[in-house]
């Protein structure tokens, strides 16, 4: 469940965020958690940003149309201030490095880097993205780009409410599983 | 010594420091100074605020503390955005835009003629800034052409020669644009609601729009959230309801 107080006011979804909040796969793992932060954005009168990079791979399907055009929810250009932000943070060379450290092929960060430049320059509080971590603790893809274009990068999880025990405020039990159990 | 303030009709032009005195000051430098000066502020105001009712200042007074002219404005806190947002377009700064160009100017020059130990300020109300002028040196022209699509609320639309006014979360300062008739009769139902616009623009050093045109123009529809977010997972089953038999979103994604 959401938890209101940590909505930024302007969150960019991500390609694979924007997937599983509008689609119907209640069984991938970040399907609900995508769903819910899609509606609470809306309900509490946040704004939502998809990069025009994003609409490009998200309609990969031949079938196109505009999307919706409510108030909340806009899709925004990656135009020329975006393409200079571009060159600037995400040179030809370094996009090769990284690359050549994940094994992806560039182009996969090139879009990626579109995407972080439209956060940037659109001023989105955060890119929420489903990239996670390695296992070293540092980010991985979409995270480590955002991290270097200077946006702040988030997990769908990181709104949710945090989980608590069920035997939260029970007093300890007696007959717990290292109880000696009678013969 | 400086006034502290003038009365909250007032606009005042006013020069201080050594030698700023009523009965040592180049007259006629002084006057050219305020009156380019107050020229430059009702020609902002008409031309980047939109301001239709423009500004008429009234009255002459001058006061005996230092050397300072003031004059009763129409409109104070229209005259205050003006005489703010043409600060560093004097200060060189800034590039003006091409219509106001000549009028700053004016104003640079008639401000050299005063020593820099001299402080130049503008008053109204209880508002004031230092009216500061570029030194003699080109100031490279920075400005680039731009076109983009942007969400914008709006502000005002209409005029003799029609102007839109629109302010964007994205864009640093509110900004106005030419538009054809045909648009700003179609914008006029969207006053102080988003738009969804395309631009033809010219931007300054600080990436703020500094004049441009008007494309085109799409009504962003309110909804209640139920609506919106209906409409987006509507939209999701008619073009991207394949995506839902994907099980590795990024695997597909990199194979671009």
């Amino acid at each position: 469940m959401i938890d209101p107080a940590k909505l930024p006011k302007v969150a960019m979804l991500d390609t694979g965020v924007l997937v599983r909040a509008l689609g119907d796969r209640p069984d991938h793992p970040d399907s609900l958690a995508c769903k819910e932060l899609f509606d609470a954005m809306v309900v509490h009168k946040r704004e939502i940003l998809i990069a025009a990079p994003t609409l490009a791979e998200y309609l990969r399907f031949g079938k196109v149309e505009p999307p919706p055009s409510f108030d909340r929810i806009a899709v925004v250009a990656f135009d020329d201030r975006c393409a200079a932000f571009l060159g600037e943070r995400f040179p030809e060379a370094r996009l090769h490095e990284w690359g050549h450290e994940t094994g992806a092929p560039i182009a996969y960060f090139k879009y990626d880097a579109m995407i972080v430049a439209c956060a940037r320059i659109h001023r989105a509080d955060c890119l929420v993205v489903l990239d996670g971590k390695k296992q070293d603790g540092s980010h991985r893809g979409l995270f480590s780009l955002a991290e270097h274009g200077g946006v702040v990068a988030r997990h769908p999880a990181d709104f949710q409410q945090p989980q608590r025990s069920l035997f939260e405020g029970m007093p300890p039990t007696t007959t717990g599983v290292d109880a000696p159990v009678d013969p | 010594m400086s006034t502290a303030h003038s009365p909250s009709d007032g606009f005042m032009v006013e020069i201080t420091g050594e030698r700023a005195s009523p009965f040592e000051v180049d007259t006629l430098a002084f006057l050219q100074f305020a009156s380019s000066y107050i020229e430059l502020v009702s020609l902002t105001a008409a031309e980047a605020l939109d301001d239709e009712a423009g500004l008429t200042f009234t009255g002459v007074q001058v006061l005996d503390k230092c050397v300072a002219v003031a004059a009763r404005v129409s409109d104070p806190d229209v005259a205050q955005e003006a005489a703010a947002m043409a600060a560093p377009w004097v200060r060189g700064t800034s590039v003006p835009p091409r219509v106001l160009a000549p009028y700053v100017s004016r104003a640079q020059e008639a401000r050299r003629r005063f020593p820099s130990f001299q402080e130049a300020r503008v008053i109204v109300g209880p508002w004031s800034m230092p009216i500061e002028a570029a030194a003699l040196q080109a100031v490279a022209d920075s400005r680039r052409a731009s076109r983009t699509t942007l969400r914008a609320r709006l502000l005002r639309v209409g005029g003799k020669e029609p102007r839109a006014r629109f302010e964007s979360r994205t864009e640093p300062r509110p900004f106005s644009l030419r538009v054809t008739p045909e648009l700003a009769r179609m914008l006029g139902p969207s006053l102080y609601q988003d738009v969804e616009i395309v631009v033809s623009v010219i931007r300054d050093a600080d990436d703020a729009i500094v004049e441009g045109s008007l494309l085109e123009a799409v009504q962003v529809k309110s909804g209640t959230p139920q609506e919106i977010i209906q409409a987006w997972r509507d939209f999701h089953k008619r073009v991207g309801s394949e995506w839902d038999e994907i099980d590795n979103i990024k695997a597909v994604l990199n194979h671009d």
